[in-house]
């Protein structure tokens, strides 16, 4: 049996100066809430961002990446860029012709199923590890955060991903729909995850905002057996 | 200090030891005993696909399709001009994948030239830099495999993972790629994780290496074990202009391939007289004047005729060593050259063979075979 927390966040010291709530989700510490649980509900409709570094993730690229994903009962968008989210809370998201990223939820294990497969290295399908840090902006003000950060006009979001930069940073931003307030979900090289989670929060505090635990993004999650730890 | 992009540790400092003890500490750990450095900020492209290896024939200087899978080998890049490029280790991981290293803050230039390549010989390839997904560190010194061999089910016997071998497998618990390369000049591994799990798998190296006295070692010390192994920087022992030849590169650049980048442009500078080479060159170990610098100039009867790149002083030859830019003519052994150091003052140093340290390779041979030649 594996040892506990061996993964790391790419912004885990960033979120230790906040004195979180730790708990472990997928085998990485998290943070499950900064402040009081009702001022973290507050806060999501307003303007908030959590670290979702944890959800495991990966791509799988080829020739017959489409066709062995259908085999593994994954309908992938039929747009390049398009998204679908699942019933178990994971994500596929169309990032290319024969390119499909898939990031599960807090309690779904999609990408290791799919991983342990694709070990035996089928014929035309690629697996690429995908380390990226995640952040989700929320909130009816994180359209002004991107305002100030990014190109991209979100006040008419697309349908699907966009590949632009976020303060200088290369990042796949994806509006998400059907939530109650606009909702933006962020991936990019770890490398620069540190840099871009504190320029981020300092606008986001600029605005009003702050950091939000796992716990305000998913309300039903403290009950999950996956979450081990000192919750709340 | 900063390298491209990234931040890296120069030295691990040591209370109550200057800069200059804890860095020469730190070489001394990694020649006698075992060091661990992160050397995460090396770029690191994954080639995949039915035309991968025929793609990466193409874009580097050596040969490799008869490279078996499992095997490492060093890679040269160069422009159409012939020009050095990049550099780096091309791992065979499978008959159609590839796992390639480039020079830090190289990964992104040679992603995008190799796409660009890719898209002009309309290869199918799938190419992916995952240099951000992967850490990567290099546990090196005599005692690198036996404090691995607790970490991993690999089989580290020389005769099942030779030198420039390369194994997917579990280190720590982490789906880990090993290489056993060598660019500090002693045995040792590259161990490439995922990033998330780079500070586990650190720190579990650490805690298995405390009985062998193991301690980090950063870039310094780095710099000084890799030039006294003779092993070039490219970007600081080459330049702008830089072609293999005058590097004395020439045993990396196989010219009697179908083709490469930079081939045709190589042909036409093979057949032409040499302007300038890198030579090693060292000074006295009695020399107590001033040092040269990188940058500080070779004088050829007043006139500049090179430059020096590189240059430390090592503790393993108990001297000062360096590569140098100079004349062809005075590129034999034994040669007397002369720098221009700070202040105009000139000083002669020796032109020497390289690798200045352990130019038999032995530090790579096991230890049985060495008994048996001995």
């Amino acid at each position: 049996m594996k040892a506990s927390s061996i993964r790391r966040s790419p912004v885990h010291d960033c979120l230790e100066d906040l004195n979180p709530v730790w708990a472990e989700v997928h085998g990485m510490k998290v943070s499950l809430q900064f402040k009081d649980a009702a001022t973290e509900s507050k806060l999501k409709p307003e303007l908030s961002l959590c670290d979702l570094s944890c959800l495991p993730k990966m791509s799988v690229k080829g020739p017959e990446s489409l066709a062995w994903l259908a085999q593994a009962g994954i309908l992938v968008p039929e747009s390049v860029y398009g998204y679908r989210s699942m019933a178990d809370g994971s994500l596929v998201i169309r990032t290319d012709r024969q390119e499909v990223f898939v990031e599960d939820g807090p309690v779904s294990h999609k990408v290791s199923e799919f991983e342990r497969e694709l070990s035996s290295h089928p014929l035309g399908v690629y697996r690429v590890c995908r380390q990226d840090a995640s952040f989700q902006l929320s909130g009816v003000r994180s359209d002004g955060v991107l305002r100030e950060t990014c190109g991209v006009d979100f006040s008419r979001p697309p349908d699907g991903v966009v590949m632009t930069r976020v303060a200088g940073v290369s990042c796949m931003v994806l509006p998400l729909q059907a939530t109650e307030a606009p909702a933006y979900r962020l991936w990019l090289d770890p490398s620069y995850g540190s840099y871009l989670w504190k320029a981020l929060l300092e606008i986001v505090r600029d605005q009003g905002g702050d950091a939000v635990g796992l716990n305000a993004l998913y309300p039903s999650f403290r009950h999950a057996t996956s979450v081990k730890g000192d919750t709340p | 200090m900063h390298a491209g992009n990234w931040l890296r540790p120069e030295y691990y400092a040591v209370p109550g030891k200057t800069r200059r003890e804890a860095i020469a500490e730190e070489v001394t750990t990694v020649r006698q005993r075992v060091g661990l450095i992160d050397v995460g900020t090396l770029g690191k492209l994954e080639i995949s696909g039915p035309d991968a290896t025929a793609f990466v024939e193409r874009i580097y200087t050596g040969r490799f399709a008869k490279l078996q899978p499992g095997m490492t080998r060093y890679v040269l890049m160069c422009d159409e001009s012939g020009v050095i490029i990049d550099d780096g280790v091309a791992a065979r991981l499978g008959p159609d994948r590839f796992y390639v290293t480039t020079t830090t803050s190289g990964s992104d230039a040679v992603a995008q030239e190799m796409r660009r390549w890719a898209m002009v010989w309309g290869m199918k390839i799938a190419l992916v830099n995952a240099t951000g997904t992967y850490a990567a560190m290099n546990l090196a010194g005599p005692d690198s495999r036996r404090v691995l061999e607790s970490l991993t089910g690999v089989d580290l016997a020389p005769e099942r993972f030779p030198y420039l071998g390369v194994r997917e497998c579990e280190v720590a618990e982490i789906t880990a790629r090993l290489l056993r390369v060598g660019f500090v000049g002693e045995w040792g591994y590259e161990i490439h994780v995922p990033a998330n799990s780079a500070v586990w798998v650190w720190d579990r190296l650490m805690e298995a290496g405390r009985d062998f006295g193991i301690q980090p070692f950063g870039v310094e010390a780095q710099r000084i074990l890799r030039l006294e192994k003779g092993h070039l920087i490219i970007g600081q022992d080459t330049d702008g202009l830089t072609h293999p030849f005058e590097a004395g590169m020439n045993w990396a650049v196989k010219m009697d391939k179908p083709f490469f980048v930079g081939q045709r442009s190589l042909s036409i500078l093979s057949k032409k007289p040499l302007t300038r080479t890198l030579v090693g060159f060292s000074l006295p170990g009695s020399h107590a004047g001033p040092i040269p610098k990188e940058c500080h100039l070779v004088i050829d009867s007043g006139e500049i005729a090179g430059r020096v790149t590189s240059v430390t002083w090592s503790p393993a030859l108990g001297r000062v060593i360096g590569l140098a830019y100079v004349k062809p003519e005075q590129s034999k052994l034994g040669s007397s050259i002369e720098i221009r150091v700070d202040r105009g003052e000139m000083i002669r140093a020796t032109v020497v063979r390289t690798p200045f340290y352990d130019p038999e390779n032995l530090r790579q041979t096991p230890v049985s075979e060495l008994q048996e030649v001995s």
